[in-house]
C-alpha cells in the first residue's frame, strides 16, 4: 500500500470537496461531477479488466444498464429514494449473471461477446418505446427520464450532486485500492496472471469470476445511477460502443488495475478535454493518435501490460 | 415463389461479400491472433477511394485494382509501425486498432465531408424468369469468389504452407527459418485489402459516409465466429449461411432485429461453440 | 515509471488542447449553436453549421441586431446529453452567449432545454421532431418558457405529408422507416391523418439503422401495391431502399420525409424509375428570401442544399433576430413575450408560436412547408401548387 498515494488522494479530494462553497460556477461544477462520474465508471473497469484481468468491450452496459433500470423503476413508479439503491444492485446482479455465463471465455473471446451482449442493449433501447398513462410516448432516442432525489430546481443541486459523486468517488477509490493492496487483491491477481496455479492452492476461479464481475459492474453502476440523478435521463448514448472504450483506453493507458493511475487520468483528461475547445475532428485526430503513440510507447517491445 | 427466389439470390450474392469481408478478419487472427476492429474502416477505406475514382471520372471497376493496392500498402505499414509492438496485448490491440479506425473516420470526414454520398450503378438489371437480376451484383460476386479462390489456391503453394504453418505455430515456423513477421505483415495487408475490395464493389449499392465501416465490422465478426476463428473455409460458407439469414430474418420475423440476431450469433457462438460451428481446431489464446 | 508515463501524456495532451485555447473577444451580439460536429449525427451538423455562418453573414449586412453585429460561437453536441449539456453550460459561462440554438437529436436537445430552463436563457430548436420538447412547456411553462421551436414537430410533419397524399389521389399507401421511436410516432399521426381521408396504409415496416438486408422489405412492397411509399428514414438507408426499390422494379411514386434523399448531389446517382419526392421546409419558389438563401449556399458550397436542417437553422436565427429588434431589448421576459405574441417573416413563411411554443406549420398557417420532386437530378416544387 503506497501510503503517498493514499494521503494524495485523500488530500485531493478534501480540496475538491470545498468547490462548491468557493464559487458558483456551474460550468465548472459540471465538468467537475462529470469527472467524479467518469471516473467512478472507469475504475469500473479497472477492477474488472485490470485487476482481475478480464477483459470487458461493453463495460457501458454497466453504466448505461443502471441509469435505464432507474428509468425503468421510474416509470414503473418507484419511491425515488428507492430507485439508486434498487437500480445498483439490479445492475450487479445482471454483473454477476453474465460473469458466471461467460465463466469460460477468456481474452479477445471474453471481449467480443461482452461488445456484443452491449450493442444488443443498445439497439433495445432504442427501438423500444413506452406509453406514459398521461397518453405520450418515451423511450427510444429520446431516452427515459429518472426521477431525481432532489429536484433540480433546488439552489443546491449542483453542490448535493457534486459532494454525493466525490464522496462516491472517494469511496469508491479507496475501496478499490484498499483490495488491490489487500489478500483479496493479492487473489484476484493471481487468478488473473496464472488461472491453474491458483487453483492448486485452492482459488475457485469460477467464484472470484462472478464476484469479480459483480463488482465491476456495480462499480460502473454506481457511476451510472449518479449519471441518471443528475442528468435527470437514462439516454442511448450511456450504452455507445465508444463510452465501452473509453473505459478501456483510459484504464489501460493509465495503468492497468493500478486504481490510482487510471483514476487520476480520467480526472484529468475530462477536466482538460472539458474546459479547453479544440476544433472537433481536430480534436478526435489527436485522440486517436496519441492514443496509438502512447500505446506503442507503454507497451511496446515486450513490456508488460 | 417469386419473392423466395429473389431472397435467396440477394441473401447468397450479399453473402459473397460479407465473406470476402470476413475471410480477411479470420485469415488475420489466425495468423497473429488478433482482433483487427479497424477492419471496417477499410471496407468504408474502398468505398471512399472508389468515389474518387468515379468523381475524377474513372468507373469503379478501375479503382480496384488501386483501391487494394493503396489498401495492402496502409495495411502492411499499420502492421509494421502501430500493431507490431504492441501484439501481445488483446485489449491494447483491441483499443489501438479501435484508434486506427476512429483516425481514419475523421480523415474520410476530413477529405469528404460527412454527408451521404452515392455512386450510379454501372451495369444494368436484367429479368430472367420474373426476377430481377443486378449483373453488378453478379459481377461483385463472382470477383469475390475468384478472389477467394486465388486465396485458397495460395494456401497451397509452398507459400501458403508457410502461412498455415505460422498460424499454427509460429514458433515451430521461425525454428525451420520462416520469416514471421514479414509474412504477418504480408497477411495482414491482403486482409486489408481485400476488405477494401469488398467496399468497392459493393459501393454502387450503399450510401457512402465515415462511419459506413461498423455495421461490416459486426457482420464480418459475426461470420468469422459462426465459422471459427481463424477458419478460411468456413468463413465463406459462414458468409452465405448469414446472408440468407440476414435475409430471410429481416423478412419473416422483421428488419428490425436482423442487426441484433448477427449480435446474437456472436454472443451465442462464443458461448457455446468458440471454434465455431464448422470449426474443428480448439480454443487456443 | 508508469506514473512519469501517465503524467506526461497528460502534459502531452494538455499542450495540444492549448493550441486551440486562443478566441479574439467580439463586439456583437453572441448566439451559441448547439450542433454535433463530431460523432455519428455529424452529417446533420454540418450543413446546420453551413447555414448558419451563411445567416449571420446576410444578418450582419442587413444591420445585425440592435444595430450590432451578430457573433455565432459553435458548440459540439456531439450526439449525447451530456456534452450537449456541458458544451451549453459552456457557452453561456465562459463565451457569455445571450441565447442558444439547437441541438439536433432529441436527447441533445432535451438537455439543452434543461440547461437554458436552468439558466433562463432563451433557446431556439430549430430542428428536432420530439413531441417532449413542447409537451414540456404547456404542462411546466414556468420552468421551460424560454424554449421556442421554429420547425415543425411529428403531428405538423405528418400533416404537410399527408396534405400532398390526400391531394395525389391514391386509395392507399406503405411507410418503411427506422424503428427509431420518432420514426414510428409519424407513422402513426400520418395514419390518423389520412384515415380522415378514408386512405389506408396497406404496408407498415421498420427496420434498424443497421439494417443490413433491404431486399425482403422492398420484395414485400411490390407485393402489397401501394399507391404511394412514405419513407420515414432521413438517413443513409433511404438512399439504399431507393436504390434497391428501383433496381427490383418497384416504380410506384416514392415519398422521402427529407434528409439524406433531399440531397442532389446524392438524387443524381439514383436509378430512374418511378417518381421520387420529398419533404422539404421550403424550395427556390417558397419564398425571394429562401431563393437567395438556396442560390447563397449553392455559390458557396457547390451544391443546392436539402431545405431543411440547412434553412430551418437560418430561420431560427432570423426569428430571433428580429424577435430582439422587435422588443428592443435582449431582456429575457420581454423576449419571451415578443415571440410569443408576434409575426415573424423569414425564408420558410410567417411564424407564428403556440401556447407550447411550437410554430404553427400546416395548411393556411403561413408555414406549410413544400413537397420536392426530383427530374433530371434537379429539385422541382410540387405541393403545395402554385
Amino acid at each position: 500500500m503506497n501510503r503517498t498515494a493514499v494521503l494524495a488522494v485523500v488530500l485531493v479530494v478534501a480540496s475538491l470537496a470545498a468547490v462548491p462553497w468557493l464559487t458558483e460556477d456551474r460550468f465548472l461544477l459540471n465538468l467537475l461531477i462529470l469527472a467524479n462520474i467518469y471516473t467512478i465508471y472507469v475504475l469500473g473497469w479497472d477492477f474488472l479488466g485490470g485487476l482481475a484481468g478480464h477483459t470487458s468491450g461493453g463495460h457501458a452496459l454497466s453504466f448505461g444498464g443502471a441509469a435505464y433500470l432507474a428509468g425503468l423503476l421510474t416509470l414503473a413508479g418507484c419511491p425515488a429514494w428507492s430507485i439508486p439503491a434498487l437500480a445498483l444492485l439490479g445492475i450487479a446482479l445482471v454483473g454477476a449473471g453474465l460473469g458466471w455465463l461467460f465463466r469460460r471465455l477468456e481474452g479477445v473471446y471474453l471481449l467480443l461477446v461482452t461488445l456484443a451482449v452491449a450493442e444488443v442493449a443498445h439497439e433495445l433501447v432504442l427501438a423500444l418505446g413506452f406509453t406514459t398513462p398521461e397518453g405520450y410516448t418515451i423511450g427510444g432516442e429520446g431516452g427515459l427520464p429518472v426521477a431525481p432525489l432532489l429536484a433540480r430546481e433546488a439552489e443546491r443541486f449542483y453542490g448535493y450532486l457534486f459532494w454525493t459523486s466525490l464522496f462516491a468517488l472517494a469511496l469508491t477509490l479507496l475501496v478499490l485500492y484498499w483490495i488491490r493492496c489487500s489478500l483479496p487483491g493479492l487473489k484476484i491477481r493471481a487468478l488473473a496472471q496464472d488461472v491453474v496455479v491458483a487453483q492448486t492452492v485452492g482459488l475457485n476461479p469460477d467464484r472470484f469470476r462472478v464476484v469479480t464481475f459483480a463488482a465491476g459492474t456495480a462499480v460502473g453502476g454506481l457511476a451510472g445511477v449518479l449519471y441518471a440523478q443528475y442528468m435527470g435521463v437514462a439516454a442511448p448514448s450511456t450504452l455507445s460502443l465508444e463510452l465501452s472504450f473509453v473505459a478501456m483506453t483510459v484504464s489501460i493507458a493509465g495503468g492497468k488495475g493500478t486504481i490510482i493511475g487510471p483514476a487520476v487520468l480520467s480526472y484529468a483528461l475530462n477536466v482538460l478535454l472539458g474546459w479547453l475547445w479544440v476544433t472537433p475532428v481536430v480534436r478526435l485526430l489527436l485522440y486517436s493518435s496519441v492514443a496509438i503513440l502512447a500505446a506503442r510507447w507503454l507497451f511496446g517491445r515486450g513490456r508488460e501490460a | 415463389m417469386e419473392q423466395e427466389l429473389q431472397l435467396a439470390l440477394s441473401g447468397l450474392l450479399a453473402g459473397f461479400t460479407y465473406a470476402l469481408v470476413a475471410v480477411g478478419l479470420t485469415l488475420v487472427f489466425g495468423i497473429m491472433r488478433v482482433v483487427n476492429l479497424s477492419h471496417g474502416a477499410f471496407f468504408a477505406l474502398g468505398a471512399f477511394v472508389t468515389y474518387g475514382v468515379v468523381q475524377w471520372g474513372g468507373g469503379s471497376f478501375l479503382a480496384l485494382p488501386v483501391v487494394f493496392l493503396l489498401s495492402l500498402l496502409l495495411g502492411m505499414g499499420l502492421e509494421r509501425w502501430v500493431l507490431r509492438p504492441v501484439r501481445r496485448h488483446h485489449a491494447v490491440v483491441a483499443i489501438v486498432t479501435l484508434a486506427v479506425a476512429i483516425f481514419m473516420e475523421q480523415v474520410f470526414q476530413l477529405v469528404w465531408g460527412p454527408d451521404y454520398h452515392s455512386i450510379p450503378r454501372e451495369l444494368p438489371l436484367v429479368r430472367f424468369m420474373g426476377t430481377a437480376v443486378d449483373l453488378q451484383q453478379i459481377v461483385a460476386a463472382l470477383v469475390a469468389v475468384a478472389l477467394l479462390l486465388v486465396l485458397f489456391g495460395l494456401l497451397r503453394t509452398k507459400i501458403g504452407m508457410a502461412v498455415r504453418l505460422v498460424a499454427q505455430d509460429a514458433e515451430g515456423a521461425a525454428l525451420v527459418g520462416i520469416d514471421v513477421p514479414r509474412v504477418q505483415t504480408v497477411v495482414f495487408g491482403v486482409a486489408c485489402g481485400l476488405a477494401a475490395v469488398a467496399g468497392n464493389l459493393t459501393a454502387f449499392a450503399h450510401s457512402i459516409y465515415p462511419a459506413m465501416g461498423r455495421v461490416p465490422l459486426v457482420m464480418s465478426l459475426a461470420v468469422v465466429i459462426f465459422g471459427g476463428l481463424g477458419n478460411v473455409h468456413a468463413a465463406l460458407v459462414a458468409g452465405l449461411i448469414l446472408g440468407l439469414v440476414a435475409s430471410g430474418v429481416s423478412f419473416y420475423v422483421s428488419p428490425e432485429w436482423s442487426y441484433v440476431t448477427m449480435l446474437l450469433v456472436i454472443a451465442v457462438g462464443l458461448l457455446t461453440r468458440p471454434s465455431g460451428l464448422l470449426g474443428r481446431v480448439g480454443r487456443r489464446d | 515509471m508508469r506514473g512519469r508515463g501517465v503524467l506526461a501524456l497528460v502534459g502531452l495532451l494538455a499542450l495540444f488542447m492549448l493550441s486551440g485555447c486562443a478566441r479574439a473577444p467580439g463586439t456583437g451580439l453572441k448566439v451559441g449553436v448547439l450542433v454535433p460536429l463530431t460523432g455519428p449525427f455529424a452529417s446533420q451538423g454540418q450543413p446546420m453549421q453551413q447555414s448558419l455562418q451563411l445567416a449571420v453573414e446576410e444578418l450582419n449586412r442587413a444591420g445585425g441586431v440592435l444595430g450590432r453585429p451578430v457573433e455565432l460561437v459553435f458548440g459540439d453536441s456531439k450526439g449525447t446529453a451530456d456534452a450537449t449539456r456541458s458544451e451549453a453550460l459552456r457557452l453561456i459561462q465562459r463565451e457569455k452567449v445571450k441565447v442558444l440554438l439547437g441541438a439536433y437529436l432529441s436527447e441533445e436537445t432535451m438537455a439543452a432545454a434543461e440547461v437554458a430552463a436552468e439558466n433562463r436563457v432563451l433557446l431556439m430548436v430549430p430542428v428536432a421532431a420530439t413531441n417532449e420538447l413542447n409537451e414540456r412547456v404547456a404542462s411546466q411553462y414556468d420552468k421551460y418558457k424560454y424554449v421556442f421551436r421554429t420547425s415543425y414537430n411529428i403531428d405538423q410533419w405528418a400533416g404537410l405529408m399527408g396534405g400532398f397524399i390526400a391531394d395525389a389521389g391514391v386509395s392507399s399507401y406503405a411507410f418503411v422507416g427506422t424503428n427509431i421511436r420518432w420514426n414510428k410516432e409519424l407513422a402513426q399521426a400520418l395514419r390518423n391523418c389520412l384515415a380522415g381521408s378514408g386512405i389506408a396504409p396497406v404496408y407498415e415496416e421498420f427496420y434498424s439503422p443497421k439494417e443490413p438486408a433491404l431486399e425482403p422489405i422492398v420484395v414485400a412492397l411490390k407485393g402489397k401495391d401501394p399507391g404511394v411509399v412514405v419513407l420515414g428514414d432521413p438517413g443513409q438507408q433511404s438512399i439504399n431502399l431507393v436504390k434497391k426499390a428501383r433496381d427490383l422494379g418497384l416504380n410506384v411514386p416514392l415519398f422521402s420525409v427529407g434528409g439524406a434523399l433531399g440531397d442532389e448531389r446524392v438524387a443524381r446517382t439514383l436509378p430512374a424509375g418511378g417518381p421520387l419526392y420529398f419533404q422539404a421546409a421550403a424550395w427556390d419558389r417558397t419564398s425571394e428570401e429562401a431563393r437567395r438563401f438556396f442560390s447563397a449556399y449553392q455559390e458557396k458550397y457547390g451544391y443546392h442544399p436539402a431545405g431543411y436542417a440547412d434553412i430551418l437553422s437560418r430561420d431560427a436565427l432570423f426569428v430571433l433576430a428580429q424577435a430582439v429588434n422587435k422588443a428592443g431589448s435582449l431582456d429575457v421576459p420581454r423576449l419571451i413575450q415578443t415571440l410569443e405574441q408576434g409575426e415573424f417573416r423569414a425564408a420558410c413563411g410567417v411564424y407564428r408560436f403556440d401556447r407550447s411554443h411550437q410554430a404553427r406549420w400546416g395548411k393556411g398557417e403561413g408555414l406549410e412547408g413544400m413537397v420536392v420532386e426530383w427530374k433530371d437530378g434537379r429539385g422541382e416544387a410540387r405541393w403545395p401548387r402554385m
